[in-house]
């Protein structure tokens, strides 16, 4: 990367804001990927996240003007999404609760062979659903620091909270998952055998 | 060669916020890569770790799904003279709520030359909530709760805000009706089929 990221970033907010609206792709493309895999955390689908993400970019874009330059990019623009996903995730759960409720199955995918699935949540979506277990005050440090890849500086700004009050949060949710995860491990690494 | 136990010593170490000199990283994702039991046991705590170690920043960055960017600038782009703060039609609409605004919904109150209260007023009888959700609080639709103020239904909030910028703003009502303030004729779209109401301080 060439020169200071958060100079950068404030280049392309003054280019955006004076009228280049094109300059904004080049923040769409830097934070794409880190908020898609940030709405990830909170959704049940890889298309359901792409599509938080572009209401995150959205969103962003027509508060941009709210933006103080010299403050972290990353920082406000996940704020903006940490507030998106917890209120979209709160409507899609309530619809799929008077979906379930009208007696309708919800899509899911269908059922896995067993091995295969518990791999699977142990490789593919165990990470996901450990930190999905986690109480608030660890998930969202989680989320922000491992998932978006914020500085613990950024997440300490975008919870209100204290820099060691966020790597205090850290080391318990390491401690957590760990936990979590070692305590869904099969008793026997053998795939089992067939009778 | 990597033993089983060298990498939850190599766990440990990370789970303390700290990294043991046992093995390198990459002898500890070779181990896993020929390990079927520490695989399961660590496997998913990987990324983290590479996350504690700045690999994830040095590796190729995950490409954006295909027309991701393209999408998100077409929407943007659809949306007619946005940059409401310096388009002329736009900033002229939000200087008019100041005016229109005293009279209607919104209320100030000057605290110092930086800082006004603005009192936001909702008549929704039939509502259970009101929040107030806006670019002054990252959108947050459940964090400036208004209350009550009337028996007719008449909701309030007042929230200090900083002079000299532009706010965007929407009610919630009942957690899941995102309506614009009927107080105030000027709004952007959001993006999302909805709009925004203007406020210039």
């Amino acid at each position: 990367m060439i020169g200071d990221s958060r100079t950068d970033d404030d280049e392309v907010v003054k280019k955006v804001l004076s009228g280049d609206r094109e300059a904004y792709r080049f923040l769409v493309d830097k934070y794409g990927p880190r908020v898609i895999s940030f709405c990830r955390s909170r959704m049940h689908s890889e298309d359901d996240a792409k599509d938080a993400a572009q209401d995150v970019f959205i969103r962003a874009y027509s508060s941009l003007a709210s933006f103080r330059t010299g403050e972290s990019f990353a920082a406000w623009l996940f704020a903006i999404a940490a507030n998106h996903v917890r209120t979209r995730f709160r409507i899609f759960s309530s619809e799929r609760r008077k979906t379930e409720a009208a007696g309708v199955e919800v899509a899911t995918a269908p059922p896995a062979d067993p091995v295969e699935d518990v791999e699977r949540s142990f490789r593919a979506d165990g990470l996901r659903r450990a930190v999905s277990t986690l109480p608030p005050d660890m998930r969202w440090p989680v989320e922000f620091y491992y998932f978006a890849e914020l500085s613990v500086a950024e997440t300490a700004r975008v919870l209100g909270l204290g820099e060691e009050a966020v790597k205090t949060r850290l080391f318990r949710a390491r401690k957590s998952l760990r936990r979590a995860l070692e305590e869904k491990q099969p008793k026997s690494s053998s795939r089992g055998m067939d009778i | 060669m990597m033993k089983c136990e060298d990498t939850r010593s190599f766990v440990d170490a990370w789970e303390v916020g700290e990294m043991t000199t046992t093995c390198t990283p990459e002898e500890f994702r070779m181990h896993l890569a020929s390990c079927p039991d520490c695989s399961r046991r660590f496997g998913a705590l990987l990324p983290l770790m590479e996350r504690d170690l700045d690999l994830a920043a040095s590796a190729s960055p995950s490409p954006l799904p295909a027309g991701f960017a393209d999408d998100v600038m077409a929407a943007i782009g659809s949306r007619g003279r946005q940059g409401f703060v310096f388009s002329p039609l736009i900033a002229a609409a939000a200087a008019a709520i100041f005016v229109v605004g005293l009279g209607l919904g919104i209320f100030f109150t000057k605290l110092n030359s930086d800082i006004v209260t603005v009192s936001f007023l909702l008549d929704a009888p039939q509502a259970k909530s009101v929040y107030l959700a806006g670019d002054f609080n990252a959108w947050s639709g459940d964090g400036y709760a208004l209350s009550r103020v009337r028996p007719d239904g008449k909701w309030e909030i007042k929230i200090p805000l900083k002079k000299g910028k532009v706010y965007v703003y929407n009610f919630v009502v009942d957690g899941t009706k995102w309506i614009v303030d009927p107080s105030v004729p000027a709004k952007v779209d959001d993006g999302f089929g909805g709009s925004g109401s203007l406020l210039r301080l």
